[in-house]
């Protein structure tokens, strides 16, 4: 690994959070302002109860997506028309209308902004080769009733959708994917008044892993954005965990991996711009795990995981029975 | 003290009499839009006022003029320059100095003819204006005005009638150069597919879908970097094509949306049409990306005029052979069809066969193929979804 991608990406990192405390908390009505890479949009008429800082924690910060960064463009040369918008580039984008509020946001891999910034590629849209793109959608209510089901997206799309998860995993209340030729592809559902879609042109498995974590980030809103799950009371050696951080994702319960330190779990973290990596140990026993990985390496061999691991709020999430069992801790629910 | 008194006051008049000066030009001018609200407010008007984007006819004549408010006694053109955005080329400058040769208020100033092939550019001028001051004769020179210059083939046609000032910026960029109709179209068509992204066909841009309708939200199309289905760069080729003056175009669809509406008899029997089986693909944009290959699509949207020719900045075929064959005019049957289409789903009392042209089903090759509707449409344009009911 050089350090090239790691300076960029940090340097992005910094950017970009330094421009999310800074969104204007008065913009005019249907103007685009653009500030660091953030376009911010609302209409003549918007829909109540949702704010741009609400829409922020709906999708995976800046420095979640190892491999994966931000692009923040430079000015073009002069008469250089080889993005589309040029100047105008921006890689997260909130709006607020008549029908919803929507944020959306874009990644690419590190070796595609190398070669954006060496000049050897030129165009937004080959650098889409390498590519995620999160966009998720907040309505006044449940989005089904609008007309967000997978009939009749289906009826309005020109190739045939596929119904479900590409791992059959449960997600949100309809859902579908879309493979490409290539192994990547779009991962789409609905969940309550919400709609998320993800694209990952070289993974579909890490589009349908990043849809995961966006609906743990909606579970896990402080505003309550939508319908919460009925979460079990969790024991853990007999011990009750605190709910903050625990949620259902269909079937299985997920918690970060702070929760499992009272128990004498230790955690090794190893972040780079393209690796963030767990280990936690729990006297000989340990568990080893990737940020949208779907499975994990344990002392007793390696594990399909029911849920894939993701990044939130700075720790790794988890499915919590799997991975303290794994490190030889009883796990009851209640 | 009396002396700067006297000055301000000069000033005051001075800026006042600019304010209502109203500089304009003469020529042939296009409406144009901003593309930003569905509202009049987004009609840029006048369509000649100095400091408005301006849409010019391509080797039109034009000139400058300066209707006066009370005390303009004469004007001129001082400088002016017409500078290609796309590639910098000056089109020409204009340098009269000193305060000879000027023009009564309302008389034109000529200059140099509009480029005689399509643009994005760049107009700027000063002017010399001379007004009737406390001291007698004032002149004074303007500073440099600018006017972004869309120079089109002819009138914009719908559904960018008037054009859309965010759809020209692209149209008008891609097409420079050009000087007739099919080389425009062309370079639209290869630049739309080379910047687009498709996103394997599923819903984006579009909604109320008929058979001889649908809305397209242009300005959600152009702000997601070009990422859309079939229906989105359909429904922008033909904007691109139509905001620089070319005409005879509309979108149309490979089937009808309803499998009803798929029915073909044959021998008295009912076959029906379901989803097409693609050759190989090029999917925009050019060169490897994330659908290209085969596909398997229920419809397909492209853009056609009435000698059923088409375009299409979705995708080009990729031979085996490994060149790659741009949709730019092509007949759309036998060529676009054939290029397009492997097999056909065809269900026939209640079994589903994959037919090719050579199979024995395949002898009514021609009958599975449905363009609709017929003639063709023009989708609703509207600027985003969530800006309005």
């Amino acid at each position: 690994m050089t350090t090239q991608p790691l300076t960029l990406c940090i340097a992005l990192l910094t950017v970009s959070a330094a421009a999310m405390q800074q969104i204007p908390a008065d913009i005019p009505r249907n103007k685009e302002v653009r500030t660091e890479g953030f376009e911010l949009w609302r209409a003549e008429r918007t829909i109540p109860d949702i704010g741009f800082p609400d829409l922020l924690p709906l999708v995976c910060d800046a420095g979640d997506m190892p491999g994966y960064a931000l692009l923040l463009p430079p000015a073009p040369p002069e008469g250089r028309k080889d993005i589309v918008g040029p100047g105008e580039y921006t890689h997260t984008r909130l709006q607020i209308g008549y029908r919803y509020g929507q944020i959306s946001r874009e990644w690419f891999s590190l070796s595609a902004l190398q070669a954006y910034h060496s000049g050897a590629v030129q165009l937004l849209s080959r650098m889409r080769n390498e590519w995620v793109q999160v966009e998720v959608r907040l309505y006044p209510q449940p989005a089904r009733q609008l007309g967000q089901t997978f009939a009749k997206i289906q009826r309005s799309s020109s190739a045939r959708l596929r119904r479900g998860t590409p791992s059959g995993h449960w997600l949100g209340e309809e859902n579908f994917y879309l493979p490409d030729n290539r192994g990547g592809g779009t991962v789409w559902f609905v969940y309550d008044r919400a709609t998320v879609h993800v694209v990952a042109s070289l993974s579909l498995r890490l589009a349908e892993a990043i849809a995961h974590s966006l609906l743990y980030r909606l579970l896990m809103h402080p505003k309550q954005v939508v319908m919460p799950v009925a979460v079990p009371r969790i024991a853990v050696e007999g011990r009750l965990l605190p709910q903050a951080g625990l949620t259902m994702l269909g079937n299985v319960v997920v918690a970060p991996t702070s929760v499992l330190r009272p128990f004498g779990v230790q955690a090794q973290v190893t972040r780079t711009s393209e690796l963030w990596a767990v280990t936690l140990r729990r006297g000989d026993r340990w568990v080893q795990a990737e940020a949208f990985g779907w499975r994990a390496r344990t002392s007793q061999g390696e594990i399909a995981l029911e849920r894939p691991v993701f990044p939130y709020s700075g720790d790794l999430v988890v499915p919590l029975r799997q991975v303290a069992e794994a490190l030889g801790l009883t796990v009851q629910a209640q | 003290m009396m002396k700067r008194l006297l000055m301000v006051t000069l000033l005051i008049t001075l800026a006042s009499n600019l304010c209502m000066a109203q500089y304009r030009y003469s020529g042939t001018f296009y409406q144009l839009r901003w593309g930003e609200t569905e509202d009049s407010q987004d009609l840029i008007t006048p369509v000649n006022a100095l400091g408005n984007p301006l849409c010019v006819k391509m080797g039109s004549s034009w000139s400058a003029t300066l209707e006066g408010a009370g005390g303009l006694i004469g004007w001129k053109v001082s400088y002016a320059r017409l500078r290609s955005l796309v590639d910098g080329t000056v089109h020409f400058t204009v340098n009269d100095p000193g305060v000879g040769n000027l023009k009564m208020p309302g008389q034109p100033y000529p200059l140099p003819d509009v480029p005689s092939y399509v643009d994005h550019a760049q107009l700027e001028v000063s002017y010399v204006i001379c007004y009737w001051g406390s001291w007698g004769p004032t002149y004074y020179l303007t500073p440099i005005y600018s006017s972004e210059v869309f120079v089109v083939l002819d009138a914009p046609k719908a559904p960018m009638s008037p054009a859309w000032v965010n759809v020209l910026r692209l149209s008008c960029s891609w097409a420079s150069g050009a000087t007739d109709d099919s080389t425009a179209a062309r370079k639209v068509t290869n630049a739309l597919h080379l910047n687009g992204t498709y996103n394997g066909g599923w819903s984006a841009h579009t909604e109320s879908f008929t058979d001889s309708d649908e809305t397209f939200y242009v300005a959600d199309f152009i702000l997601s970097g070009l990422t859309g289905q079939c229906n989105d760069f359909a429904d922008f080729l033909l904007c691109l094509q139509t905001s620089v003056g070319i005409g005879n175009r509309w979108v149309q669809r490979s089937h009808p949306l309803a499998e009803a509406s798929r029915n073909v008899q044959i021998n008295n029997q009912t076959y029906t049409v379901l989803d097409f089986i693609t050759n190989n693909l090029d999917a925009a944009p050019w060169g490897s990306s994330m659908y290209d290959g085969v596909a398997m699509w229920w419809y397909h949207q492209f853009c056609v005029n009435n000698s059923g020719q088409v375009w299409d900045g979705c995708i080009q075929f990729d031979r085996p052979s490994s060149f790659r064959l741009a949709v730019i005019g092509m007949p759309r049957e036998p060529d676009y069809r054939d290029n397009l289409v492997d097999a056909f789903l065809v269900r026939v009392n209640g079994v589903t066969t994959v037919v090719r042209r050579s199979d024995r089903l395949g002898e009514h090759w021609e009958k599975y193929w449905m363009p609709t509707p017929q003639d063709g449409f023009i989708p609703q344009i509207r600027t985003r979804r969530n800006g309005h009911p």
